[in-house]
C-alpha cells in the first residue's frame, strides 16, 4: 500500500532529524525533576510525579504535533519536494494520510516514551498502578492526533505561522469550554449559553479527553463515559480527515 | 495503433490571482501543440514564459482554467500513466534527512517496483549519473548539481517511457551539462520521448529534434529544428580554407566581397554572396588554394528564436 511506504519514510525522515533524541533527553529530564520534586514538594511523591509526567507528555506532544505538523506538508509545498513524489504513481489522498500516519508514528513514540518513564517513575515513588493511567496516555495521544490533524488543515489553507495560531486558538478554546459554560455570566445569559453550546458542536471540546484530574484525585471514571470519550474523538478525528482530503485533493500545488 | 504523438496538448489556458484586489494575470493562453513520440522536444522560452506551469499543468499538480491533455501512454488511469512518466522538477529538492539510497529506494517502491530490481537499477544508474560515490550520505550534504544527479537517477529508476525534465542542466558544470545532454541522447537512442523545457536555446538545439517556442504564455512556433533552420537558411555561402597567406587574403578581397573574415589558428573563414558562390569556388579551384570545407550559412537556433520573436511582437 503507497500510504504505507509514505507512512514510513515520513517516520524515517523525521526519526533521522533526531526529534526522538529530544524526546529521549525530555525523558530523562522527566524523570530527574520529577525525583527532585517529589522530593521535595509538599504531598504524596508518586502522585506530584505522575502531574509532572502526564502535563509534559501532553505538553511535548501537542508541540510536536503542533511545529511539526504545520510544515508536514506545506514545506513540502514551498520546497516542491510535493512534485517529485506526486509525479509517481500514487494518489494525493494517499500520499496525505501517509504523511499523517507517518508523524502520528512519532507522536505515538514521543507519548510511548514519556509514559514508560512516567509510569516508571510513579511506580518507583510507591504509586498503586490503575487503569486509568492507560487511558490518560491513551487520550493524552488521541489529543494530539486531533491537534495534529488541526493544524495540518489550517496549513492547506493559510500561511505555517497563522495555522499555529489558528490551531492554539482552537485548542484554547476547546479547553476553555467547558469551564465558561460553568460561569454564572453565562449561565444567566441564555443566548450566550446556546452560542456556546453551538461553539461546542463545531470545535472539539478537548476537556472531554483531559481525565489528568480524575486520576490525580483518584475519582473512578465509568466505563461508558471513556468510550464516549473516545467515540467523541473518533467522530472528530473522521471529519478532520475529511475536511484534510477534500481541501488537498482540490489544491493547487503552486 | 499507437500514435505518433505521446502528448497532446489543446487550447490550455491558465490565470493566477495572486490577490483578491489584483488584476489577475494570465500564464497561460490557448496553447496548443503536441511531443512527437520516439523523439528529444525542446521547450523553449525566456524566463517567466509559463514553461513549468504547462508542465506542472500536465503533471496535475495545478489544474487549468480551460483546455485538454491527451495522453498516449500505457494505461487509462492517471496512476497507470504515472508509471510511464518520469518527472524532474526545476531545482529538485528531497528530503534532506535521507541518504541518496534511501530516497531512490522511496521513489522504487512508489512506482511499485520490487526491492532486487531498484538496487540493481540505483547500482547501474547511479554509476553512469556519477553519483554512486554519495548514495550513503544525507542528501542535505549534497550540491546542486549532485541534487540533479539523484533527481536524473530518480526520473530514469522506473524506465519510464516519457520523460518530462524542467530545465534539467540548471547547477549543473560545464562537464556535467556534457554528461546530461549526452544521457538524453542515450535515452532517445532506447526508445524514450523527452520533453525537456530550457531557456538556454544552444542546449536544444544540441540534443533536440523538435522544439517548441513559448513566449509570453502563447506558442510561437511548433515543429522540427532542422526543417526551422532550412527555413531560415541564409543566402550566402561560407568557406574554410587552409593555410591562407595574407597577400592570398588581400588579391581575394580585390575579386570578391568578403564577409566575416576571421582566422583561427591554420583556418581562414569567410562569407560571400549568392551571386559570387560559383565564381569564388572556381577562383580558389583555379589558385590552388586549399580549400577545407564549404556550405550554405545555416543560421543558429538562438538567431531564429529571436526573429521569429520580433515577428510576433
Amino acid at each position: 500500500m503507497k500510504l504505507l511506504i509514505v507512512a514510513r519514510y515520513t517516520f524515517l525522515e523525521i526519526y533521522k532529524s533526531r526529534i526522538l533524541l529530544n524526546v529521549f533527553l525530555l525523558s530523562i529530564g522527566l524523570a530527574l525533576v520529577s525525583a527532585l520534586a517529589s522530593a521535595l514538594a509538599y504531598g504524596i511523591p508518586s502522585r506530584v510525579s505522575l502531574d509532572l509526567g502526564m502535563g509534559l507528555s501532553s505538553l511535548s506532544s501537542i508541540g510536536i504535533a503542533i511545529f511539526l505538523g504545520v510544515g508536514l506538508i506545506q514545506k513540502e509545498i514551498e520546497a516542491r519536494s510535493i512534485h517529485l513524489i506526486l509525479s509517481h504513481s500514487i494518489s494525493r489522498i494517499s500520499y496525505l494520510f501517509g504523511k499523517i500516519l507517518g508523524m502520528l508514528g512519532i507522536l505515538f513514540v514521543n507519548v510511548l516514551m514519556l509514559s514508560a518513564v512516567t509510569l516508571g517513575m510513579y511506580l518507583f515513588l510507591g504509586g498503586v498502578f490503575s487503569s486509568m493511567i492507560l487511558w490518560s496516555f491513551l487520550f493524552t495521544f488521541c489529543e494530539s492526533i486531533l491537534v495534529l490533524l488541526l493544524v495540518v488543515m489550517f496549513s492547506l489553507v493559510a500561511n505555517q505561522v497563522l495555522a499555529v495560531l489558528f490551531t492554539i486558538g482552537i485548542y484554547a478554546c476547546g479547553y476553555g469550554l467547558e469551564g465558561i459554560k460553568d460561569a454564572l455570566f453565562v449561565r444567566l445569559r441564555p443566548a450566550f449559553m446556546y452560542a456556546l453550546t453551538l461553539f461546542e458542536h463545531v470545535i472539539p471540546n478537548f476537556y472531554k479527553l483531559n481525565v489528568k484530574d480524575y486520576l490525580l484525585y483518584e475519582h473512578k471514571l465509568p466505563l461508558g463515559y471513556l468510550t464516549h470519550a473516545l467515540f467523541y474523538f473518533l467522530m472528530y478525528a473522521v471529519l478532520l480527515s475529511v475536511a484534510n482530503a477534500w481541501i488537498f485533493s482540490r489544491k493547487n500545488l503552486d | 495503433m499507437m500514435k505518433n504523438e505521446i502528448i497532446e496538448i489543446s487550447n490550455i489556458s491558465k490565470v493566477f490571482r495572486t490577490d483578491f484586489y489584483k488584476k489577475p494575470f494570465s500564464a497561460l493562453e490557448n496553447v496548443t501543440f503536441s511531443v512527437a513520440r520516439g523523439q528529444i522536444t525542446g521547450f523553449l522560452g525566456a524566463n517567466g514564459a509559463g514553461k513549468t506551469t504547462l508542465i506542472k499543468i500536465i503533471m496535475k499538480f495545478i489544474a487549468a482554467n480551460s483546455g485538454h491533455i491527451a495522453y498516449h501512454l500505457r494505461g487509462d488511469s492517471w496512476r497507470e500513466i504515472c508509471l510511464s512518466i518520469g518527472y524532474l522538477p526545476e531545482r529538485p529538492y528531497f528530503h534532506p534527512h535521507l541518504t541518496g539510497r534511501e530516497f531512490l529506494e522511496y521513489m522504487g517502491r512508489l512506482n511499485e517496483m520490487k526491492m532486487s530490481a531498484i538496487v540493481e537499477q540505483v547500482k547501474n544508474l547511479s554509476v553512469r549519473l556519477r553519483i554512486d560515490h554519495a548514495l550513503d550520505r544525507k542528501i542535505k550534504s549534497y550540491s546542486k548539481g549532485m541534487l540533479q544527479r539523484l533527481g536524473m537517477t530518480a526520473c530514469l529508476l522506473h524506465d519510464p517511457e516519457f520523460l518530462i525534465l524542467d530545465e534539467p542542466l540548471s547547477g549543473l558544470d560545464p562537464l556535467g551539462r556534457k554528461e546530461f545532454k549526452n544521457i538524453l541522447i542515450e535515452e532517445r537512442a532506447r526508445g524514450k520521448s523527452i520533453f525537456f523545457s530550457s531557456h538556454i536555446v544552444p542546449d536544444v538545439e544540441e540534443v533536440c529534434q523538435q522544439v517548441i517556442f513559448l513566449e509570453k504564455g502563447g506558442v510561437l512556433y511548433q515543429g522540427a529544428i532542422d526543417e526551422l533552420i532550412v527555413q531560415n537558411l541564409k543566402p550566402n555561402f561560407w568557406f574554410v580554407l587552409n593555410d591562407f597567406d595574407e597577400t592570398s587574403i588581400v588579391d581575394m578581397q580585390q575579386k570578391f566581397a568578403l564577409m566575416n573574415l576571421s582566422h583561427k589558428e591554420k583556418l581562414t573563414s569567410f562569407e560571400v554572396l549568392p551571386d559570387q558562390k560559383e565564381h569564388c569556388l572556381k577562383y580558389i579551384l583555379d589558385k590552388n588554394y586549399s580549400l577545407h570545407a564549404f556550405g550554405q550559412v545555416r543560421p543558429r537556433l538562438e538567431e531564429i528564436f529571436y526573429k521569429i520573436k520580433e515577428e510576433h511582437f
